[in-house]
């Protein structure tokens, strides 16, 4: 008799249990359903055959896929213009750090000042940041055209006929003369960001201090500076990402040229993989930058959670 | 003292007023070129027009084939917006109040395809879309977007449906409420401000998004409008630089108007964006 009813306990319980997990299973379908089928097919696929394809020696049309193990990692260590483009990427992170982000500052304290016409300024410095890369590279470019550039013309107006170049033909200036254009995209952000900050900024500190004599410069470092520390942070690691995924401004200002001066690893690995058929060695500079991206990221979202 | 202030305002102002002249420079100079003739241009790029060309704007707006462009562009970015609202939404719900075990394995995966860079995928991306004849597809440019455009989303309306105290979905759970009311009644209507600002930032990265575009379209006739400006430089106008202003005018001019219009919403959903 208990046996029997033990039977049927266990039996109810299974049942359960399976009701259970049919609706575990219902919600899933419901609630990540519609998520899976874009991400799955769209990213972790590909993701994961990028890994797979950077092994490989492929030229994309080929049926045939030939192993080559670690081979495309090692041929970029031996690759004069992949170590241009790590330059130029290091070389983008330095001055996407120092060139937008204390503009942004000055602007930020500056704004902050004021009483009238802070939202019509902003939104005149953060229009750059809504314009697509294409916008901006054109723009730019025509502002570096040697031939009727603004820039050659008033350099000479001002007696420096010297300086006036060819930017985006000359190796050297050209990497420089594309972040001016990537700085005048990022700056108005920065300023945003410091001006929320300066907004929870204790005024009567700053009057306190100044009643005590502290000038300008010494409120600016010993109050406004640290009190940013936390922005200052967020936009460091978001410059170093961006720094490293930069694409789109390189591409329609120079595709990388002249011979390679501007590339970046994005650049460089477009090059590689749809232009020259190097699939497998353009998705181990892609696993590469990854690693790098991933590991940035990866910082920043760490620190967001330490606040 | 009031003197001195006074005089400090209008030098703080100055200062402002001179950076934003500055900031809005380049732009100024492009859209004077816009209505010049290249002769006048090669004669001084900084001077203005001798009359004002405007039917120089129609015609890039033609040669250019900005009209289809623009129908192409919103054809990508409305469903790409409503994909990833949607399904972010679901998913964020799924996450936070579905009772899914196993949800943080689900999370993980999601993370990856945050902090993985779009370009890091794109080869492998182009072939699998290749494979399902989605290339050359508007369908197929919006698919895409919308499967890397959706960690962000759904990072951003779980981040904000974390802020919902669990109790008020307890108690609609205890008056009988399945999961379906709990979103319509409960977390819907809470989360509409998030979704819009997800739904611009989202439109924002569609509308401008070059990279995606360019390695799924190749017919010309499918072009977004940010594909079909970067042709029309060495494309349609090779050194025509009154044309290629007059086209970087019509597909700037639509983005500014939007953006102070909406200039608060669109702040925000940057920053946060980053911030959050």
């Amino acid at each position: 008799m208990t046996e029997r009813l033990d039977q049927k306990s266990a039996s109810t319980a299974r049942r359960r249990s399976n009701g259970r997990l049919l609706a575990v299973t219902i919600r899933y379908l419901i609630f990540l359903g519609p998520a899976a089928l874009l991400y799955v097919p769209f990213v972790l696929k590909p993701l994961f055959e990028t890994f797979g394809l950077s092994l490989f020696a492929w030229n994309g049309v080929s049926t045939e896929k030939v192993f080559v193990g670690l081979a495309n990692y090692k041929q970029a260590l031996g690759d004069p213009i992949f170590w241009i483009s790590l330059r130029n990427n290091l070389f983008w992170v330095v001055t996407s750090i120092v060139l937008p982000m204390a503009t942004g500052l000055v602007i930020a304290v500056l704004l902050s000042a004021i009483k009238r016409g802070q939202r019509i300024y902003s939104g005149i410095f953060f229009t750059p940041v809504v314009l697509n890369l294409i916008i901006v590279g054109l723009v730019w470019g025509i502002i570096y055209n040697p031939l009727i550039g603004p820039l050659n013309r008033l350099l000479r107006t001002v007696g420096l006929g010297s300086l006036a170049i060819g930017w985006l033909g000359d190796r050297y200036a050209v990497t420089p003369a594309i972040m001016v254009a990537g700085a005048w995209t990022f700056f108005g952000f920065c300023a945003v960001i410091f001006l929320q900050g300066l907004r929870t900024l204790d005024r009567e500190q700053i009057e306190a201090a100044t009643i005590d004599g502290a000038g300008p410069f010494r409120r600016f470092r010993k109050i406004i500076v640290p009190a940013l520390s936390d922005q200052v942070t967020l936009l460091v690691v978001m410059s170093i990402i961006g720094s490293f995924k930069v694409f789109d401004i390189v591409y329609v200002m120079t595709k990388g040229g002249p011979d390679h001066a501007s590339e970046v690893i994005a650049t460089y690995m477009y090059w590689q993989s749809f232009m020259n058929g190097s699939l497998g060695y353009g998705a181990a500079l892609a696993v590469m930058l990854t690693t790098v991206v991933a590991g940035a990221s990866l910082a920043m979202m760490a620190l967001r959670e330490r606040d | 003292m009031r003197r001195q202030k006074t005089r400090n305002t209008l030098i703080l102002h100055g200062v402002l007023i001179a950076g934003a002249l500055l900031t809005v420079f380049p732009l100024g100079l492009i859209a004077l070129m816009a209505f010049k003739t290249n002769p006048e241009i090669f004669a001084n790029p900084l001077a203005l027009p001798g009359t004002w060309r405007w039917e120089q704007i129609g015609k890039a707006w033609t040669d250019g084939h900005f009209g289809p462009y623009y129908l192409n562009s919103l054809q990508v970015a409305v469903p790409t917006v409503l994909m990833v609202v949607v399904a972010s939404t679901l998913a964020a719900y799924g996450l936070v109040f579905g009772r899914l075990p196993g949800a943080r394995y689900v999370l993980a995966a999601i993370l990856l395809g945050l902090i993985v860079p779009l370009q890091a995928i794109i080869v492998a991306l182009f072939h699998d879309l290749g494979d399902i004849g989605l290339l050359n597809s508007l369908w197929g440019l919006s698919l895409a977007q919308a499967a890397v455009g959706l960690p962000f989303g759904i990072f951003m309306m779980r981040s904000f449906l974390l802020g919902i105290p669990k109790d008020l979905i307890e108690a609609a759970r205890l008056d009988g409420a399945g999961d379906v009311t709990v979103l319509r009644r409960v977390v819907l209507p809470l989360a509409t401000a998030p979704a819009m600002t997800l739904a611009t930032l989202q439109f924002m990265y569609s509308w401008n998004d070059f990279l995606l575009p360019l390695i799924i379209l190749h017919d010309p006739s499918l072009r977004t409008v940010t594909l079909g400006l970067f042709y029309l430089q060495g494309g349609t106008y090779t050194l025509n630089y009154a044309m290629i202003s007059a086209g970087v005018l019509i597909t700037a001019v639509p983005i500014m108007v939007v953006f102070f219009v909406l200039q608060r919403q669109f702040i925000a959903g940057v920053t946060a964006g980053a911030v959050k």
